[in-house]
């Protein structure tokens, strides 16, 4: 069995004026990761690189320890959700057997059948006529269906329903039962992590500003909020800074707690709290320019 | 994992079969209404040459470079795949319209001129080849969208290359009929070696290009 | 065993976990030498994830109460019969507690009471 799904080192890459990294994290096998981040933070770019669909400028990607993404192996072994779907619109649900089976070792007729029926997609539906959510179920039904080591899947909830959320979670748990199984997802909603991942990843702006468990993040950041007067080491120290009448509110790592009087109140930080303030910084750095 | 692309192209563009009608109603057409049923095989040719960006087309409407990039096949395969099932399709357009041709010809009363045949399907091939050879880096590199005046380019070449040979009275000074005849088999192959060529050196730039390119 | 989870009751999901596989051996539910589900299918199961589901199971290790066999898995071991005791009457405190909360709440007299007592007695 392997030992890392995805290993990747100083990945870096230039696009325009966006810089991507250098980024360094590894996902172990049999375990679940969560990428988040504002929008434009460099996760869909990421993900690219693992599927070998854009090239990094340095660095080094490795999946199942020792294998290239974009390599035809590699891709046997994952599947693939994006946030929109890469199909034809004409042609039938049931068709995609036919026509893409072919490629994989593996493609299980039966399996891709019943998780359509389980979704209850119409096997002679035409796929442009299926809704949002029938399109990311349809997604994870062709990506399940030849038994897929690691599942990658980038925003695969945002615009569904509640239910179809839970759903397709569920189904996510199912597949993790077999410890060979590991499953990288980005997503913006954070509540699809409380109780799936198992490791999170939060990059802002290109960079990763936390890689561990969500327990850590909640230990390694903190909320501020107070009347006190800011030392300028303080002001400095807190991210996503918000001043109102005399009060002042934002984000800190944990270690400059030191830096804040009695009268502040210190609190947990939800994994939301870490993401909207790591994006608010940008805009706190430039005022006070 | 090269014949599994080309089958699934082919499937993809050729079905349903009504949408590649027009193309062959064409082909055997001209067959029809043209003095020399041979024009067929020539008309099979330029009509597969400008069909030729219509995958690319299809791939980009659907994101299909991005269904590409998640099956298990690599980028240098789908480039050969895609230049296999242009060729197949051609050849079994040019099988279609030199079998419209030889029918007609019969039905007309005339004998078949099989060196007439060979000759325009060797001819034909060369085209074909030219063409696709020409337009496949740009698509591969670019999409068919920002590519589309690359389609053109084969008609200008073949059109303006004609015309220039007949501006300078080229085709009259060499007897080509005569040539061509005497040395057909040494001619014929030398077309298609030239074709083969291009096509080969194409396929060379098309995979640099397509391994290239950002999705 | 069955684990039920509150997501509101401001106890960790890796404590709640905890106690009640406690619960669970100390009560009987659990005997010495079973295994406990595994890991994964645990997970699985309780829609938590699998290092939530791990860090209560490693914990349960380090207080002794189960043991982690090569190649079985998670295992109860011997229950020692002082804390099994004190557990025990810990929770018939609690039960005790809220009958007689909702007993009141419903206003039965105490001979209602055990009229409703004998019969469930009988079918546990």
């Amino acid at each position: 069995m392997t030992d890392s799904a995805v290993k990747v080192t100083g990945l870096a890459r230039t696009q325009g004026a966006f810089h991507l990294g250098p980024l360094d994290f590894e996902l172990p096998t049999g375990l679940v990761m969560g990428f988040v981040g504002p929008n434009g933070s460099g996760k869909t770019t990421t993900i690219k690189t693992l599927l070998g669909m854009v090239r990094p400028d340095s660095g080094h990607v490795q999946l199942f320890d020792e294998m290239e993404p974009g390599d035809a192996s590699t891709k046997d072994r994952i599947g693939v959700v994006l946030d929109h779907l890469f199909v034809t619109p004409e042609w039938k649900v049931e068709s995609l057997t036919r026509r893409l089976g072919p490629f994989f070792s593996s493609w299980d007729p039966a399996a891709f059948h019943g998780y359509l029926d389980r979704f209850g997609i119409g096997r002679e539906a035409q796929i442009g006529t299926l809704s949002r959510g029938e399109g990311v179920k349809l997604s994870l039904s062709m990506a399940l269906a030849h038994h897929p080591e690691l599942l990658i899947l980038d925003e695969p909830t945002s615009g569904l329903d509640p239910v179809s959320r839970v759903d397709l979670v569920d189904i996510l748990r199912e597949f993790m039962v077999d410890p060979k199984h590991s499953i990288l997802f980005s997503t913006h909603i954070t509540t699809d992590l409380d109780n799936l991942a198992d490791l999170i990843l939060v990059i802002d702006d290109g960079r990763i500003e936390y890689a561990g468990t969500l327990d850590g993040l909640r230990e390694d950041f903190a909320m501020v909020h107070g009347t006190e007067q800011l030392s300028r080491a303080a002001a400095d120290s807190v991210m996503g800074l918000r001043r109102t009448g005399g009060r002042f509110d934002g984000l800190i790592r944990s270690d400059a707690t030191p830096l804040f009087g009695p009268s502040t109140v210190i609190d947990d930080a939800t994994t939301d709290d870490v993401i909207v303030h790591l994006a608010r910084r940008g805009a706190t750095q430039q005022e006070s320019s | 994992m090269i014949g599994t692309f080309a089958r699934f192209d082919i499937v993809n563009f050729a079905t349903p079969v009504r949408r590649v009608a027009p193309a062959l109603l064409l082909v055997v057409a001209t067959a029809v209404a043209t003095p020399l049923p041979v024009f067929a095989i020539g008309t099979a040719a330029i009509v597969m040459s400008l069909l030729a960006a219509n995958p690319f087309a299809a791939d980009e409407r659907s994101h299909l470079d991005t269904l590409y990039a998640t099956l298990p096949i690599n980028r240098r395969n789908v480039v050969l795949g895609r230049y296999l099932a242009l060729v197949l399709a051609y050849l079994a357009a040019a099988l279609i319209a030199t079998i419209a041709a030889i029918i007609i010809t019969l039905g007309g009363g005339h004998s078949v001129d099989v060196l007439a045949f060979a000759a325009a399907n060797v001819a034909a091939f060369l085209v074909f080849a030219v063409s696709v050879a020409v337009q496949l880096p740009f698509f591969f590199s670019v999409g068919a969208t920002r590519a589309r005046p690359m389609i053109f380019i084969p008609a200008v070449v073949f059109g303006g290359g004609a015309a220039l040979a007949s501006q300078t009275g080229l085709l009259s000074r060499i007897d080509f009929a005569t040539a061509i005849s005497a040395n057909l088999g040494i001619v014929s192959a030398a077309v298609v070696v030239i074709a083969v060529a291009a096509l080969l050196g194409s396929i060379a730039i098309s995979t640099v290009r397509y391994n290239r390119r950002a999705l | 065993m069955q684990i039920v989870l509150s997501s509101s009751s401001g106890v960790p999901i890796y404590e709640q976990i905890k106690s009640q596989v406690r619960s669970a051996i100390y009560g009987g539910d659990l005997g010495v030498g079973e295994q406990l589900p595994s890991l994964r299918q645990l997970a699985a199961d309780l829609r938590v994830s699998l290092i939530t589901v791990t860090r209560a199971y490693n914990d349960l290790v380090a207080e002794r109460v189960v043991i982690n066999e090569h190649g079985r898995g998670f295992v109860v071991v011997a229950v020692d019969p002082e804390s099994a005791r004190a557990a025990l009457g810990a929770r018939l405190d609690s039960a005790i507690t809220e009958l007689a909360a909702a007993a009141r709440g419903a206003r039965i007299s105490r001979t209602d009471l055990n009229i409703l007592l004998d019969e469930k007695w009988s079918k546990v």
